[in-house]
């Protein structure tokens, strides 16, 4: 067989990032539009780790807010009430940064772990239900501990996270998901999804593989709460509340629901579109629904379909089998090409 | 010892007694015919020797192992595999991926390995593919590998599906139904196929069908089920006239009144 290779999306991403490096410095991305990015960017992970329950095992998951407070809380904590005096030079507090991101992803693994035993027994919109129970309890428990600031929240966390370190986020979360997707584990995913009495007559411990991809998704989230805790600098509970996991089930199937970078553009775009609806004021929101209205009811399958980068596929080219099954903007348009080709043939 | 035992299998679904006292013993090599009318609990069995249904009584032991109460992942691993009556592919995946989720048992790395996607890792899952392709060749679906399996015609569909089967390594392979909704000469390929496989993989067969010429052509024994007990059993020549099976099927002659 031949294998072409493409490295486009390979070499796009040190181009990515020194743009808005170099765009920043000169001046064209002001401040804001950085944070805003910067915000979109963690968005973009913990759409990402939705997208391994909701897409690839298809679990419905409502409670990844939970998941993303378990993962902030923690991590500021931690930088805030127990690491502060160690941290004088920025080597030391930027190593402290990461131990506590760390715990708090270990801390949302474990609550993860404990709530998807319970959980993952039932299907559909069940589960959609309990996680969001759960998520809720988790939310309500940070109103209720005194050492999380009770309703007021936490504030005073140092400004730890930046671009560059939520870029490098982004990008190591990506390389874990294709990692994980690509192997055993993630075609035990694929196969729950597609069939989960075949998948367990393959000899596939379902029960194992749906708590695995629940527990690794709830990580993710708890990092992606962390980075989200040391960027605003403040967090309170109402902060992860139901609001939060339905925007992050926006941006994944608007997106593209089966795809991580679907999940990352629709985390992207979803972020800093109502930013740039600002002018409307009121109407921007209206607006806002009106377009994924829009999009819903024209592309099914979300505004980039199943696409994958050629990144997440070791820049393999997809089949053409699979590239008729991604839907999305893309086939769209290479459908019109080919009619227009056909067209043109009959045409002479 | 025989390969596979039932030992008066039984299930009752709140009063229904689906199927009642179903006793196997499956020896090696053998090719076994479960064939009984619509409804009389053939694919019932099916589900309890490979663990997806719990049987009220009776117990069922996979080379000399009992497996009550084990899920029927560790049934595959016992080494029993089957396809279903009606298609469950994994649609979505592409052919050749629906075989290397099969291969699953097979995996020797751990997530650490996966993860960061080391040497050993990489030549399983290389060898993975290699294998699967293999395997397709003998199922003739090589040239189709990157199709979905939602998009195949419904003939190839079936042929993945035991092909899939085969991929976990089994030592018997039950069959529910697989000539259902094919024309006689695809049941003709069908036959060719399984009597390729026996010889190629050394594999013991169950087998549930319909299609009585298939069945008396490959059966080296058959057990005709109704209503969920076992009426006849023995070589497919002394099933086909036994008159307790004639009438399952067809119906008991009435006397004819005055």
């Amino acid at each position: 067989m031949k294998k072409e290779k493409s490295y486009v999306s390979y070499i796009m991403v040190p181009v990515l990032f020194a743009a808005v490096l170099i765009f920043n410095k000169i001046g064209i991305l002001n401040p804001y539009w950085y944070q805003i990015l910067q915000l979109a960017c963690i968005n973009g992970i913990v759409a990402m780790s939705l997208n391994l329950v909701n897409g690839k095992t298809g679990q419905f998951s409502l409670g990844q807010a939970g998941f993303m407070s378990l993962g902030a809380y923690t991590s500021a904590m931690l930088t805030k009430l127990v690491f502060a005096p160690a941290m004088g030079n920025p080597v030391m507090s930027y190593l402290l940064f990461f131990v506590s991101l760390l715990c708090g992803m270990l801390v949302a693994a474990f609550i993860g772990f404990l709530i998807g035993i319970p959980s993952l027994r039932l299907k559909g919109d069940y589960l959609a239900i309990i996680t969001l129970g759960f998520s809720e309890i988790i939310r309500v428990l940070w109103r209720v501990f005194p050492f999380s600031g009770k309703a007021k929240g936490l504030n005073g966390i140092q400004k730890l996270s930046n671009f560059p370190i939520i870029f490098a986020a982004v990008i190591l979360i990506m390389v874990l998901l294709r990692n994980f997707t690509n192997s055993r584990y993630g075609r035990g995913c694929i196969a729950i999804r597609e069939n989960e009495l075949a998948a367990e007559t393959m000899g596939i411990n379902t029960t194992k593989a749906k708590i695995k991809s629940f527990v690794f998704s709830a990580a993710i989230a708890g990092l992606g709460g962390g980075l989200y805790a040391h960027l605003m600098m403040f967090i309170n509970p109402e902060m992860f509340s139901q609001v939060k996991s339905t925007d992050m089930l926006l941006y994944l199937y608007a997106g593209g629901v089966g795809s991580y970078s679907s999940a990352l553009l629709g985390a992207l775009i979803f972020t800093v579109l109502p930013e740039f609806l600002r002018f409307m004021g009121e109407w921007r929101l209206v607006i806002y629904a009106l377009v994924l209205i829009v999009i819903m009811l024209n592309r099914p399958k979300g505004i980039f379909g199943k696409h994958e980068f050629g990144f997440m596929r070791f820049g393999e080219k997809e089949s053409i089998h699979q590239k008729a099954d991604n839907g999305g903007l893309l086939s769209v348009f290479s459908r019109r090409r080919k009619k227009a080709e056909a067209g043109s043939g009959e045409g002479r | 010892m025989s390969l596979l035992t039932a030992e008066n299998l039984s299930i009752e679904f709140g009063g229904l007694k689906a199927v009642q006292d179903f006793n196997l013993e499956l020896e090696e090599h053998e090719l076994l015919a479960i064939i009984g009318p619509n409804g009389a609990g053939k694919t019932t069995i099916f589900n309890m020797l490979t663990g997806i249904y719990q049987p009220t009584h009776g117990t069922v032991k996979l080379d000399g192992k009992v497996m009550n109460g084990l899920r029927s992942n560790v049934f595959t691993e016992q080494g029993i595999a089957r396809t279903f009556q009606n298609i469950r592919l994994f649609g979505s995946a592409s052919v050749l991926e629906n075989i290397v989720i099969a291969m699953e048992l097979q995996v020797k790395y751990n997530l650490a390995q996966a993860l960061l996607r080391t040497k050993k890792f990489r030549q399983q899952e290389e060898d993975f593919k290699k294998q699967a392709m293999e395997l397709l060749k003998v199922f003739r679906l090589d040239d189709k590998a990157e199709f979905l399996a939602k998009n195949l015609p419904y003939g190839e569909q079936r042929r993945l599906e035991i092909a899939r089967a085969l991929a976990t390594g089994p030592k018997i392979l039950c069959l529910d139904e697989p000539a259902a909704g094919m024309n006689p000469s695809e049941v003709d390929d069908l036959v060719e196929l399984i009597r390729e496989i026996r010889e190629k993989f050394d594999i013991t067969i169950i087998l549930i069908e319909h299609h009585m010429n298939m069945v008396m052509a490959i059966a080296d024994r058959i057990k005709v089920i109704d209503f969920g007990v076992t009426i006849a059993e023995g070589l497919p020549a002394k099933v086909q006239n036994d008159p307790k099976v004639i009438e399952a099927y067809l119906g008991k002659e009435e006397d004819e009144v005055c």
